[in-house]
């Protein structure tokens, strides 16, 4: 029989495909069972986010934020507060701070407990899924307290919190640190040490640390590389620096290193959150600025001025001085930084957001070539995508 | 004196270590850096957008600098400008924990050297800046739209870009298929601006496109064709 040439074949994977993790497109080029080229076609969850910011004043933009990254909405939120704060130059409360690092580190659980159960789903186990789930309902309870909405915060404003947190709040959060541990240890026992989990994960999407700074990498997906590098750390914002945590390194740059990454996180995301309950200073959550902050409620009954300032605040918004800035935060994913050029009015002149998984997603083409078509799945599960951000 | 200098007891002003590294990278980028200055604690650069990439590979390899990432890369549009587009790089040093920028000035229609070459992150950053602003890259190896949809005309984050674009999608229930067509607003769309001096003054971006706007007729020529097609469905 004569030999037969087998072409590369493309093939389509998504837009709606359960492992793609959102609507990702992602065209591959298979020479058999082996990836040679991947190409995401991204945008399909395009909103225009940039756009629509130039149209609105610096408070109406803020919700946006919660819509990038939906799994872990308060960080965003944080990175365009401290951008707006500093191009202002305002101070914020040491309560506010407390608060939003609290908030922080919930959101940065809630992120990994969904990355990481998700990417188990994506390999073969089903159970952490269904423990994960019951885990992040506690947390977005605790946001819904503190905001009333479970998943669109908008609770970090320039100048502080919106409101302060309600009574036995953190007493619930304190007892929730209680039983946390034991579903870390019992996660960990359905994958760490899991023959499947491992097969699939050890020694798949290597990233050496060259290209894992070439290409733009940050947060865990770095770290895994063996880059200490964390801007909690090395460049504190709010209460950051107060806090006594450590910051896992990985050795491998694997799937697997990023996965344990992950799991080290959640716990010092677990230390900060008693940390900050325990030093919970009281005080006000909210700059006292009233061109920048909303007055009080009961102030607004009795004072002509503070009445000016509410109607001023909720319709014309507040100028920020002209100038550009760049600030970052140490978002779950990885740095997720605001360019913001101000021109002097009361709308940003330019925001561009820099959504860490926008990097992640572009280098699936590099860390996939020469893979199997079924590892590409545990790539992107490992990368921790989510394309409200990548597609803003 | 530059207020990011320290004052020292003698009363000697001494650099921060931001203003040793922003001479430093004056010193090394010599004929390319344009001019540098201080911001947020932020160097920032200017240059000439044919140097870029020599500059970006200079602040990468020199062993002082270590600007070993490059972390975002976008332009600003400036419409009024003779060179209407700012080009931005935003780098990043672990070593030395500080952050850089570096701005070049482009006019519509210029190229820009592609930075893929030095850093891969650049690939889908230029490809973004492509989509939004269509500033074309020199270079670059895969030069194609990003984020908007499959056969999208204009680019979106130009200040000339109308926000609510210039087609819309519908779909036609009697014939279940979408339909583009050239956005009609119903609505005169208006836009309040607050000047930096607390003037305020009001356009429409309807002004812009009188054409677009249905007369009264028109107007309640559609509503009727609406109210029938939504009679004939409900009898069918």
């Amino acid at each position: 029989m004569a030999e037969m040439q087998i072409k590369p074949i493309t093939m389509n994977f998504g837009p709606q495909h359960p492992a793609a993790h959102g609507v990702l497109r992602l065209v591959l080029e298979m020479d058999g069972e082996v990836i040679e080229r991947a190409d995401p076609h991204i945008g399909l969850l395009h909103r225009g986010t940039e756009k629509l910011i130039e149209h609105k004043t610096y408070l109406q933009a803020l919700p946006y934020f919660d819509r990038l990254d939906y799994v872990s909405p308060m960080n965003q939120e944080h990175a365009w507060a401290l951008a707006v704060e500093k191009a202002l130059g305002i101070e914020v409360p040491r309560r506010a701070q407390y608060i939003r690092v609290l908030y922080c580190e919930i959101g940065r659980i809630l992120n990994h407990l969904l990355n990481l159960t998700t990417f188990a789903i994506d390999v073969g186990a089903m159970t952490p899924l269904l423990w994960g789930f019951e885990e992040r309902e506690h947390l977005m309870g605790f946001y819904e307290r503190a905001c009333g909405a479970r998943l669109h915060a908008a609770y970090f404003r320039p100048g502080g919190v919106h409101q302060d947190l309600p009574d036995d709040l953190l007493r619930d959060i304190n007892n929730w640190t209680k039983t946390f541990p034991a579903f870390i240890q019992d996660m960990e026992t359905l994958l760490s040490e899991n023959r499947i989990f491992k097969q699939r994960t050890v020694d798949i999407g290597v990233i050496s640390e060259e290209d894992a700074l070439s290409l733009g990498m940050t947060g865990p997906c770095l770290r895994g590389s063996g880059v200490a590098w964390d801007l909690r750390k090395n460049q504190p914002y709010d209460a950051y620096d107060e806090m006594d945590f450590d910051i896992p390194i990985g050795k491998t740059g694997d799937c697997y290193a990023r996965y344990l990454i992950r799991v080290e996180e959640m716990r010092q995301s677990l230390r900060i959150i008693e940390q900050a309950i325990a030093n919970m200073p009281s005080g006000p959550v909210m700059a006292p600025d009233h061109k920048v902050t909303p007055p009080q409620r009961g102030e607004m009954k009795q004072s002509m001025e503070a009445l000016i300032h509410h109607f001023k605040l909720y319709t014309e918004g507040f100028h920020v001085p002209e100038g550009e800035s760049y600030t970052a935060v140490e978002a779950p994913k990885g740095e997720f930084g605001v360019f913001l050029v101000s021109d002097g009015t009361n709308k940003p002149y330019r925001c561009k957001i820099r959504a860490p998984g926008f990097y992640f997603m572009a280098a699936v083409d590099h860390l996939s070539r020469g893979h199997m078509l079924a590892d590409s799945v545990a790539i992107i599960g490992s990368l921790d995508i989510v394309f409200g951000e990548i597609d803003r | 004196m530059n207020e990011n200098d320290l004052i020292d007891e003698a009363g000697i002003a001494s650099e921060s270590p931001l203003q040793i590294m922003a001479d430093h990278l004056r010193e090394i980028g010599q004929g390319i850096v344009l001019s540098s200055d201080i911001i947020h604690g932020e160097i920032e650069l200017q240059v000439n957008a044919g140097t870029v990439a020599q500059l970006l590979m200079l602040v990468r390899d020199d062993r002082q600098a270590a600007f070993t990432q490059l972390i975002d890369l976008t332009a600003v549009d400036y419409p009024e400008r003779k060179d209407r587009f700012d080009v931005v790089y935003q780098m990043l040093s672990m070593s030395n924990n500080m952050r850089l920028r570096i701005v070049a000035t482009v006019g519509e229609g210029q190229t820009v050297p592609s930075v893929t070459g030095v850093f891969m992150a650049a690939n889908w950053a230029e490809r973004e800046v492509w989509d939004m602003f269509g500033i074309f890259f020199s270079g670059h190896p895969d030069l194609r739209r990003l984020l908007t949809d499959y056969g999208f005309e204009g680019h979106p984050l130009r200040k000339d870009f109308p926000l609510t674009g210039h087609v819309e999608v519908r779909y036609m229930t009697r014939s279940a298929a979408s339909l583009m067509s050239r956005c009609i607003w119903f609505k005169s769309f208006v836009i309040l601006i607050f000047s930096a001096r607390g003037k305020v003054c009001i356009t429409s971006s309807v002004a812009m496109l009188p054409k677009l706007i249905p007369t009264k007729r028109q107007n309640r020529a559609l509503k009727r064709q609406t109210w029938q097609r939504c009679r004939s469905n409900r009898l069918r």
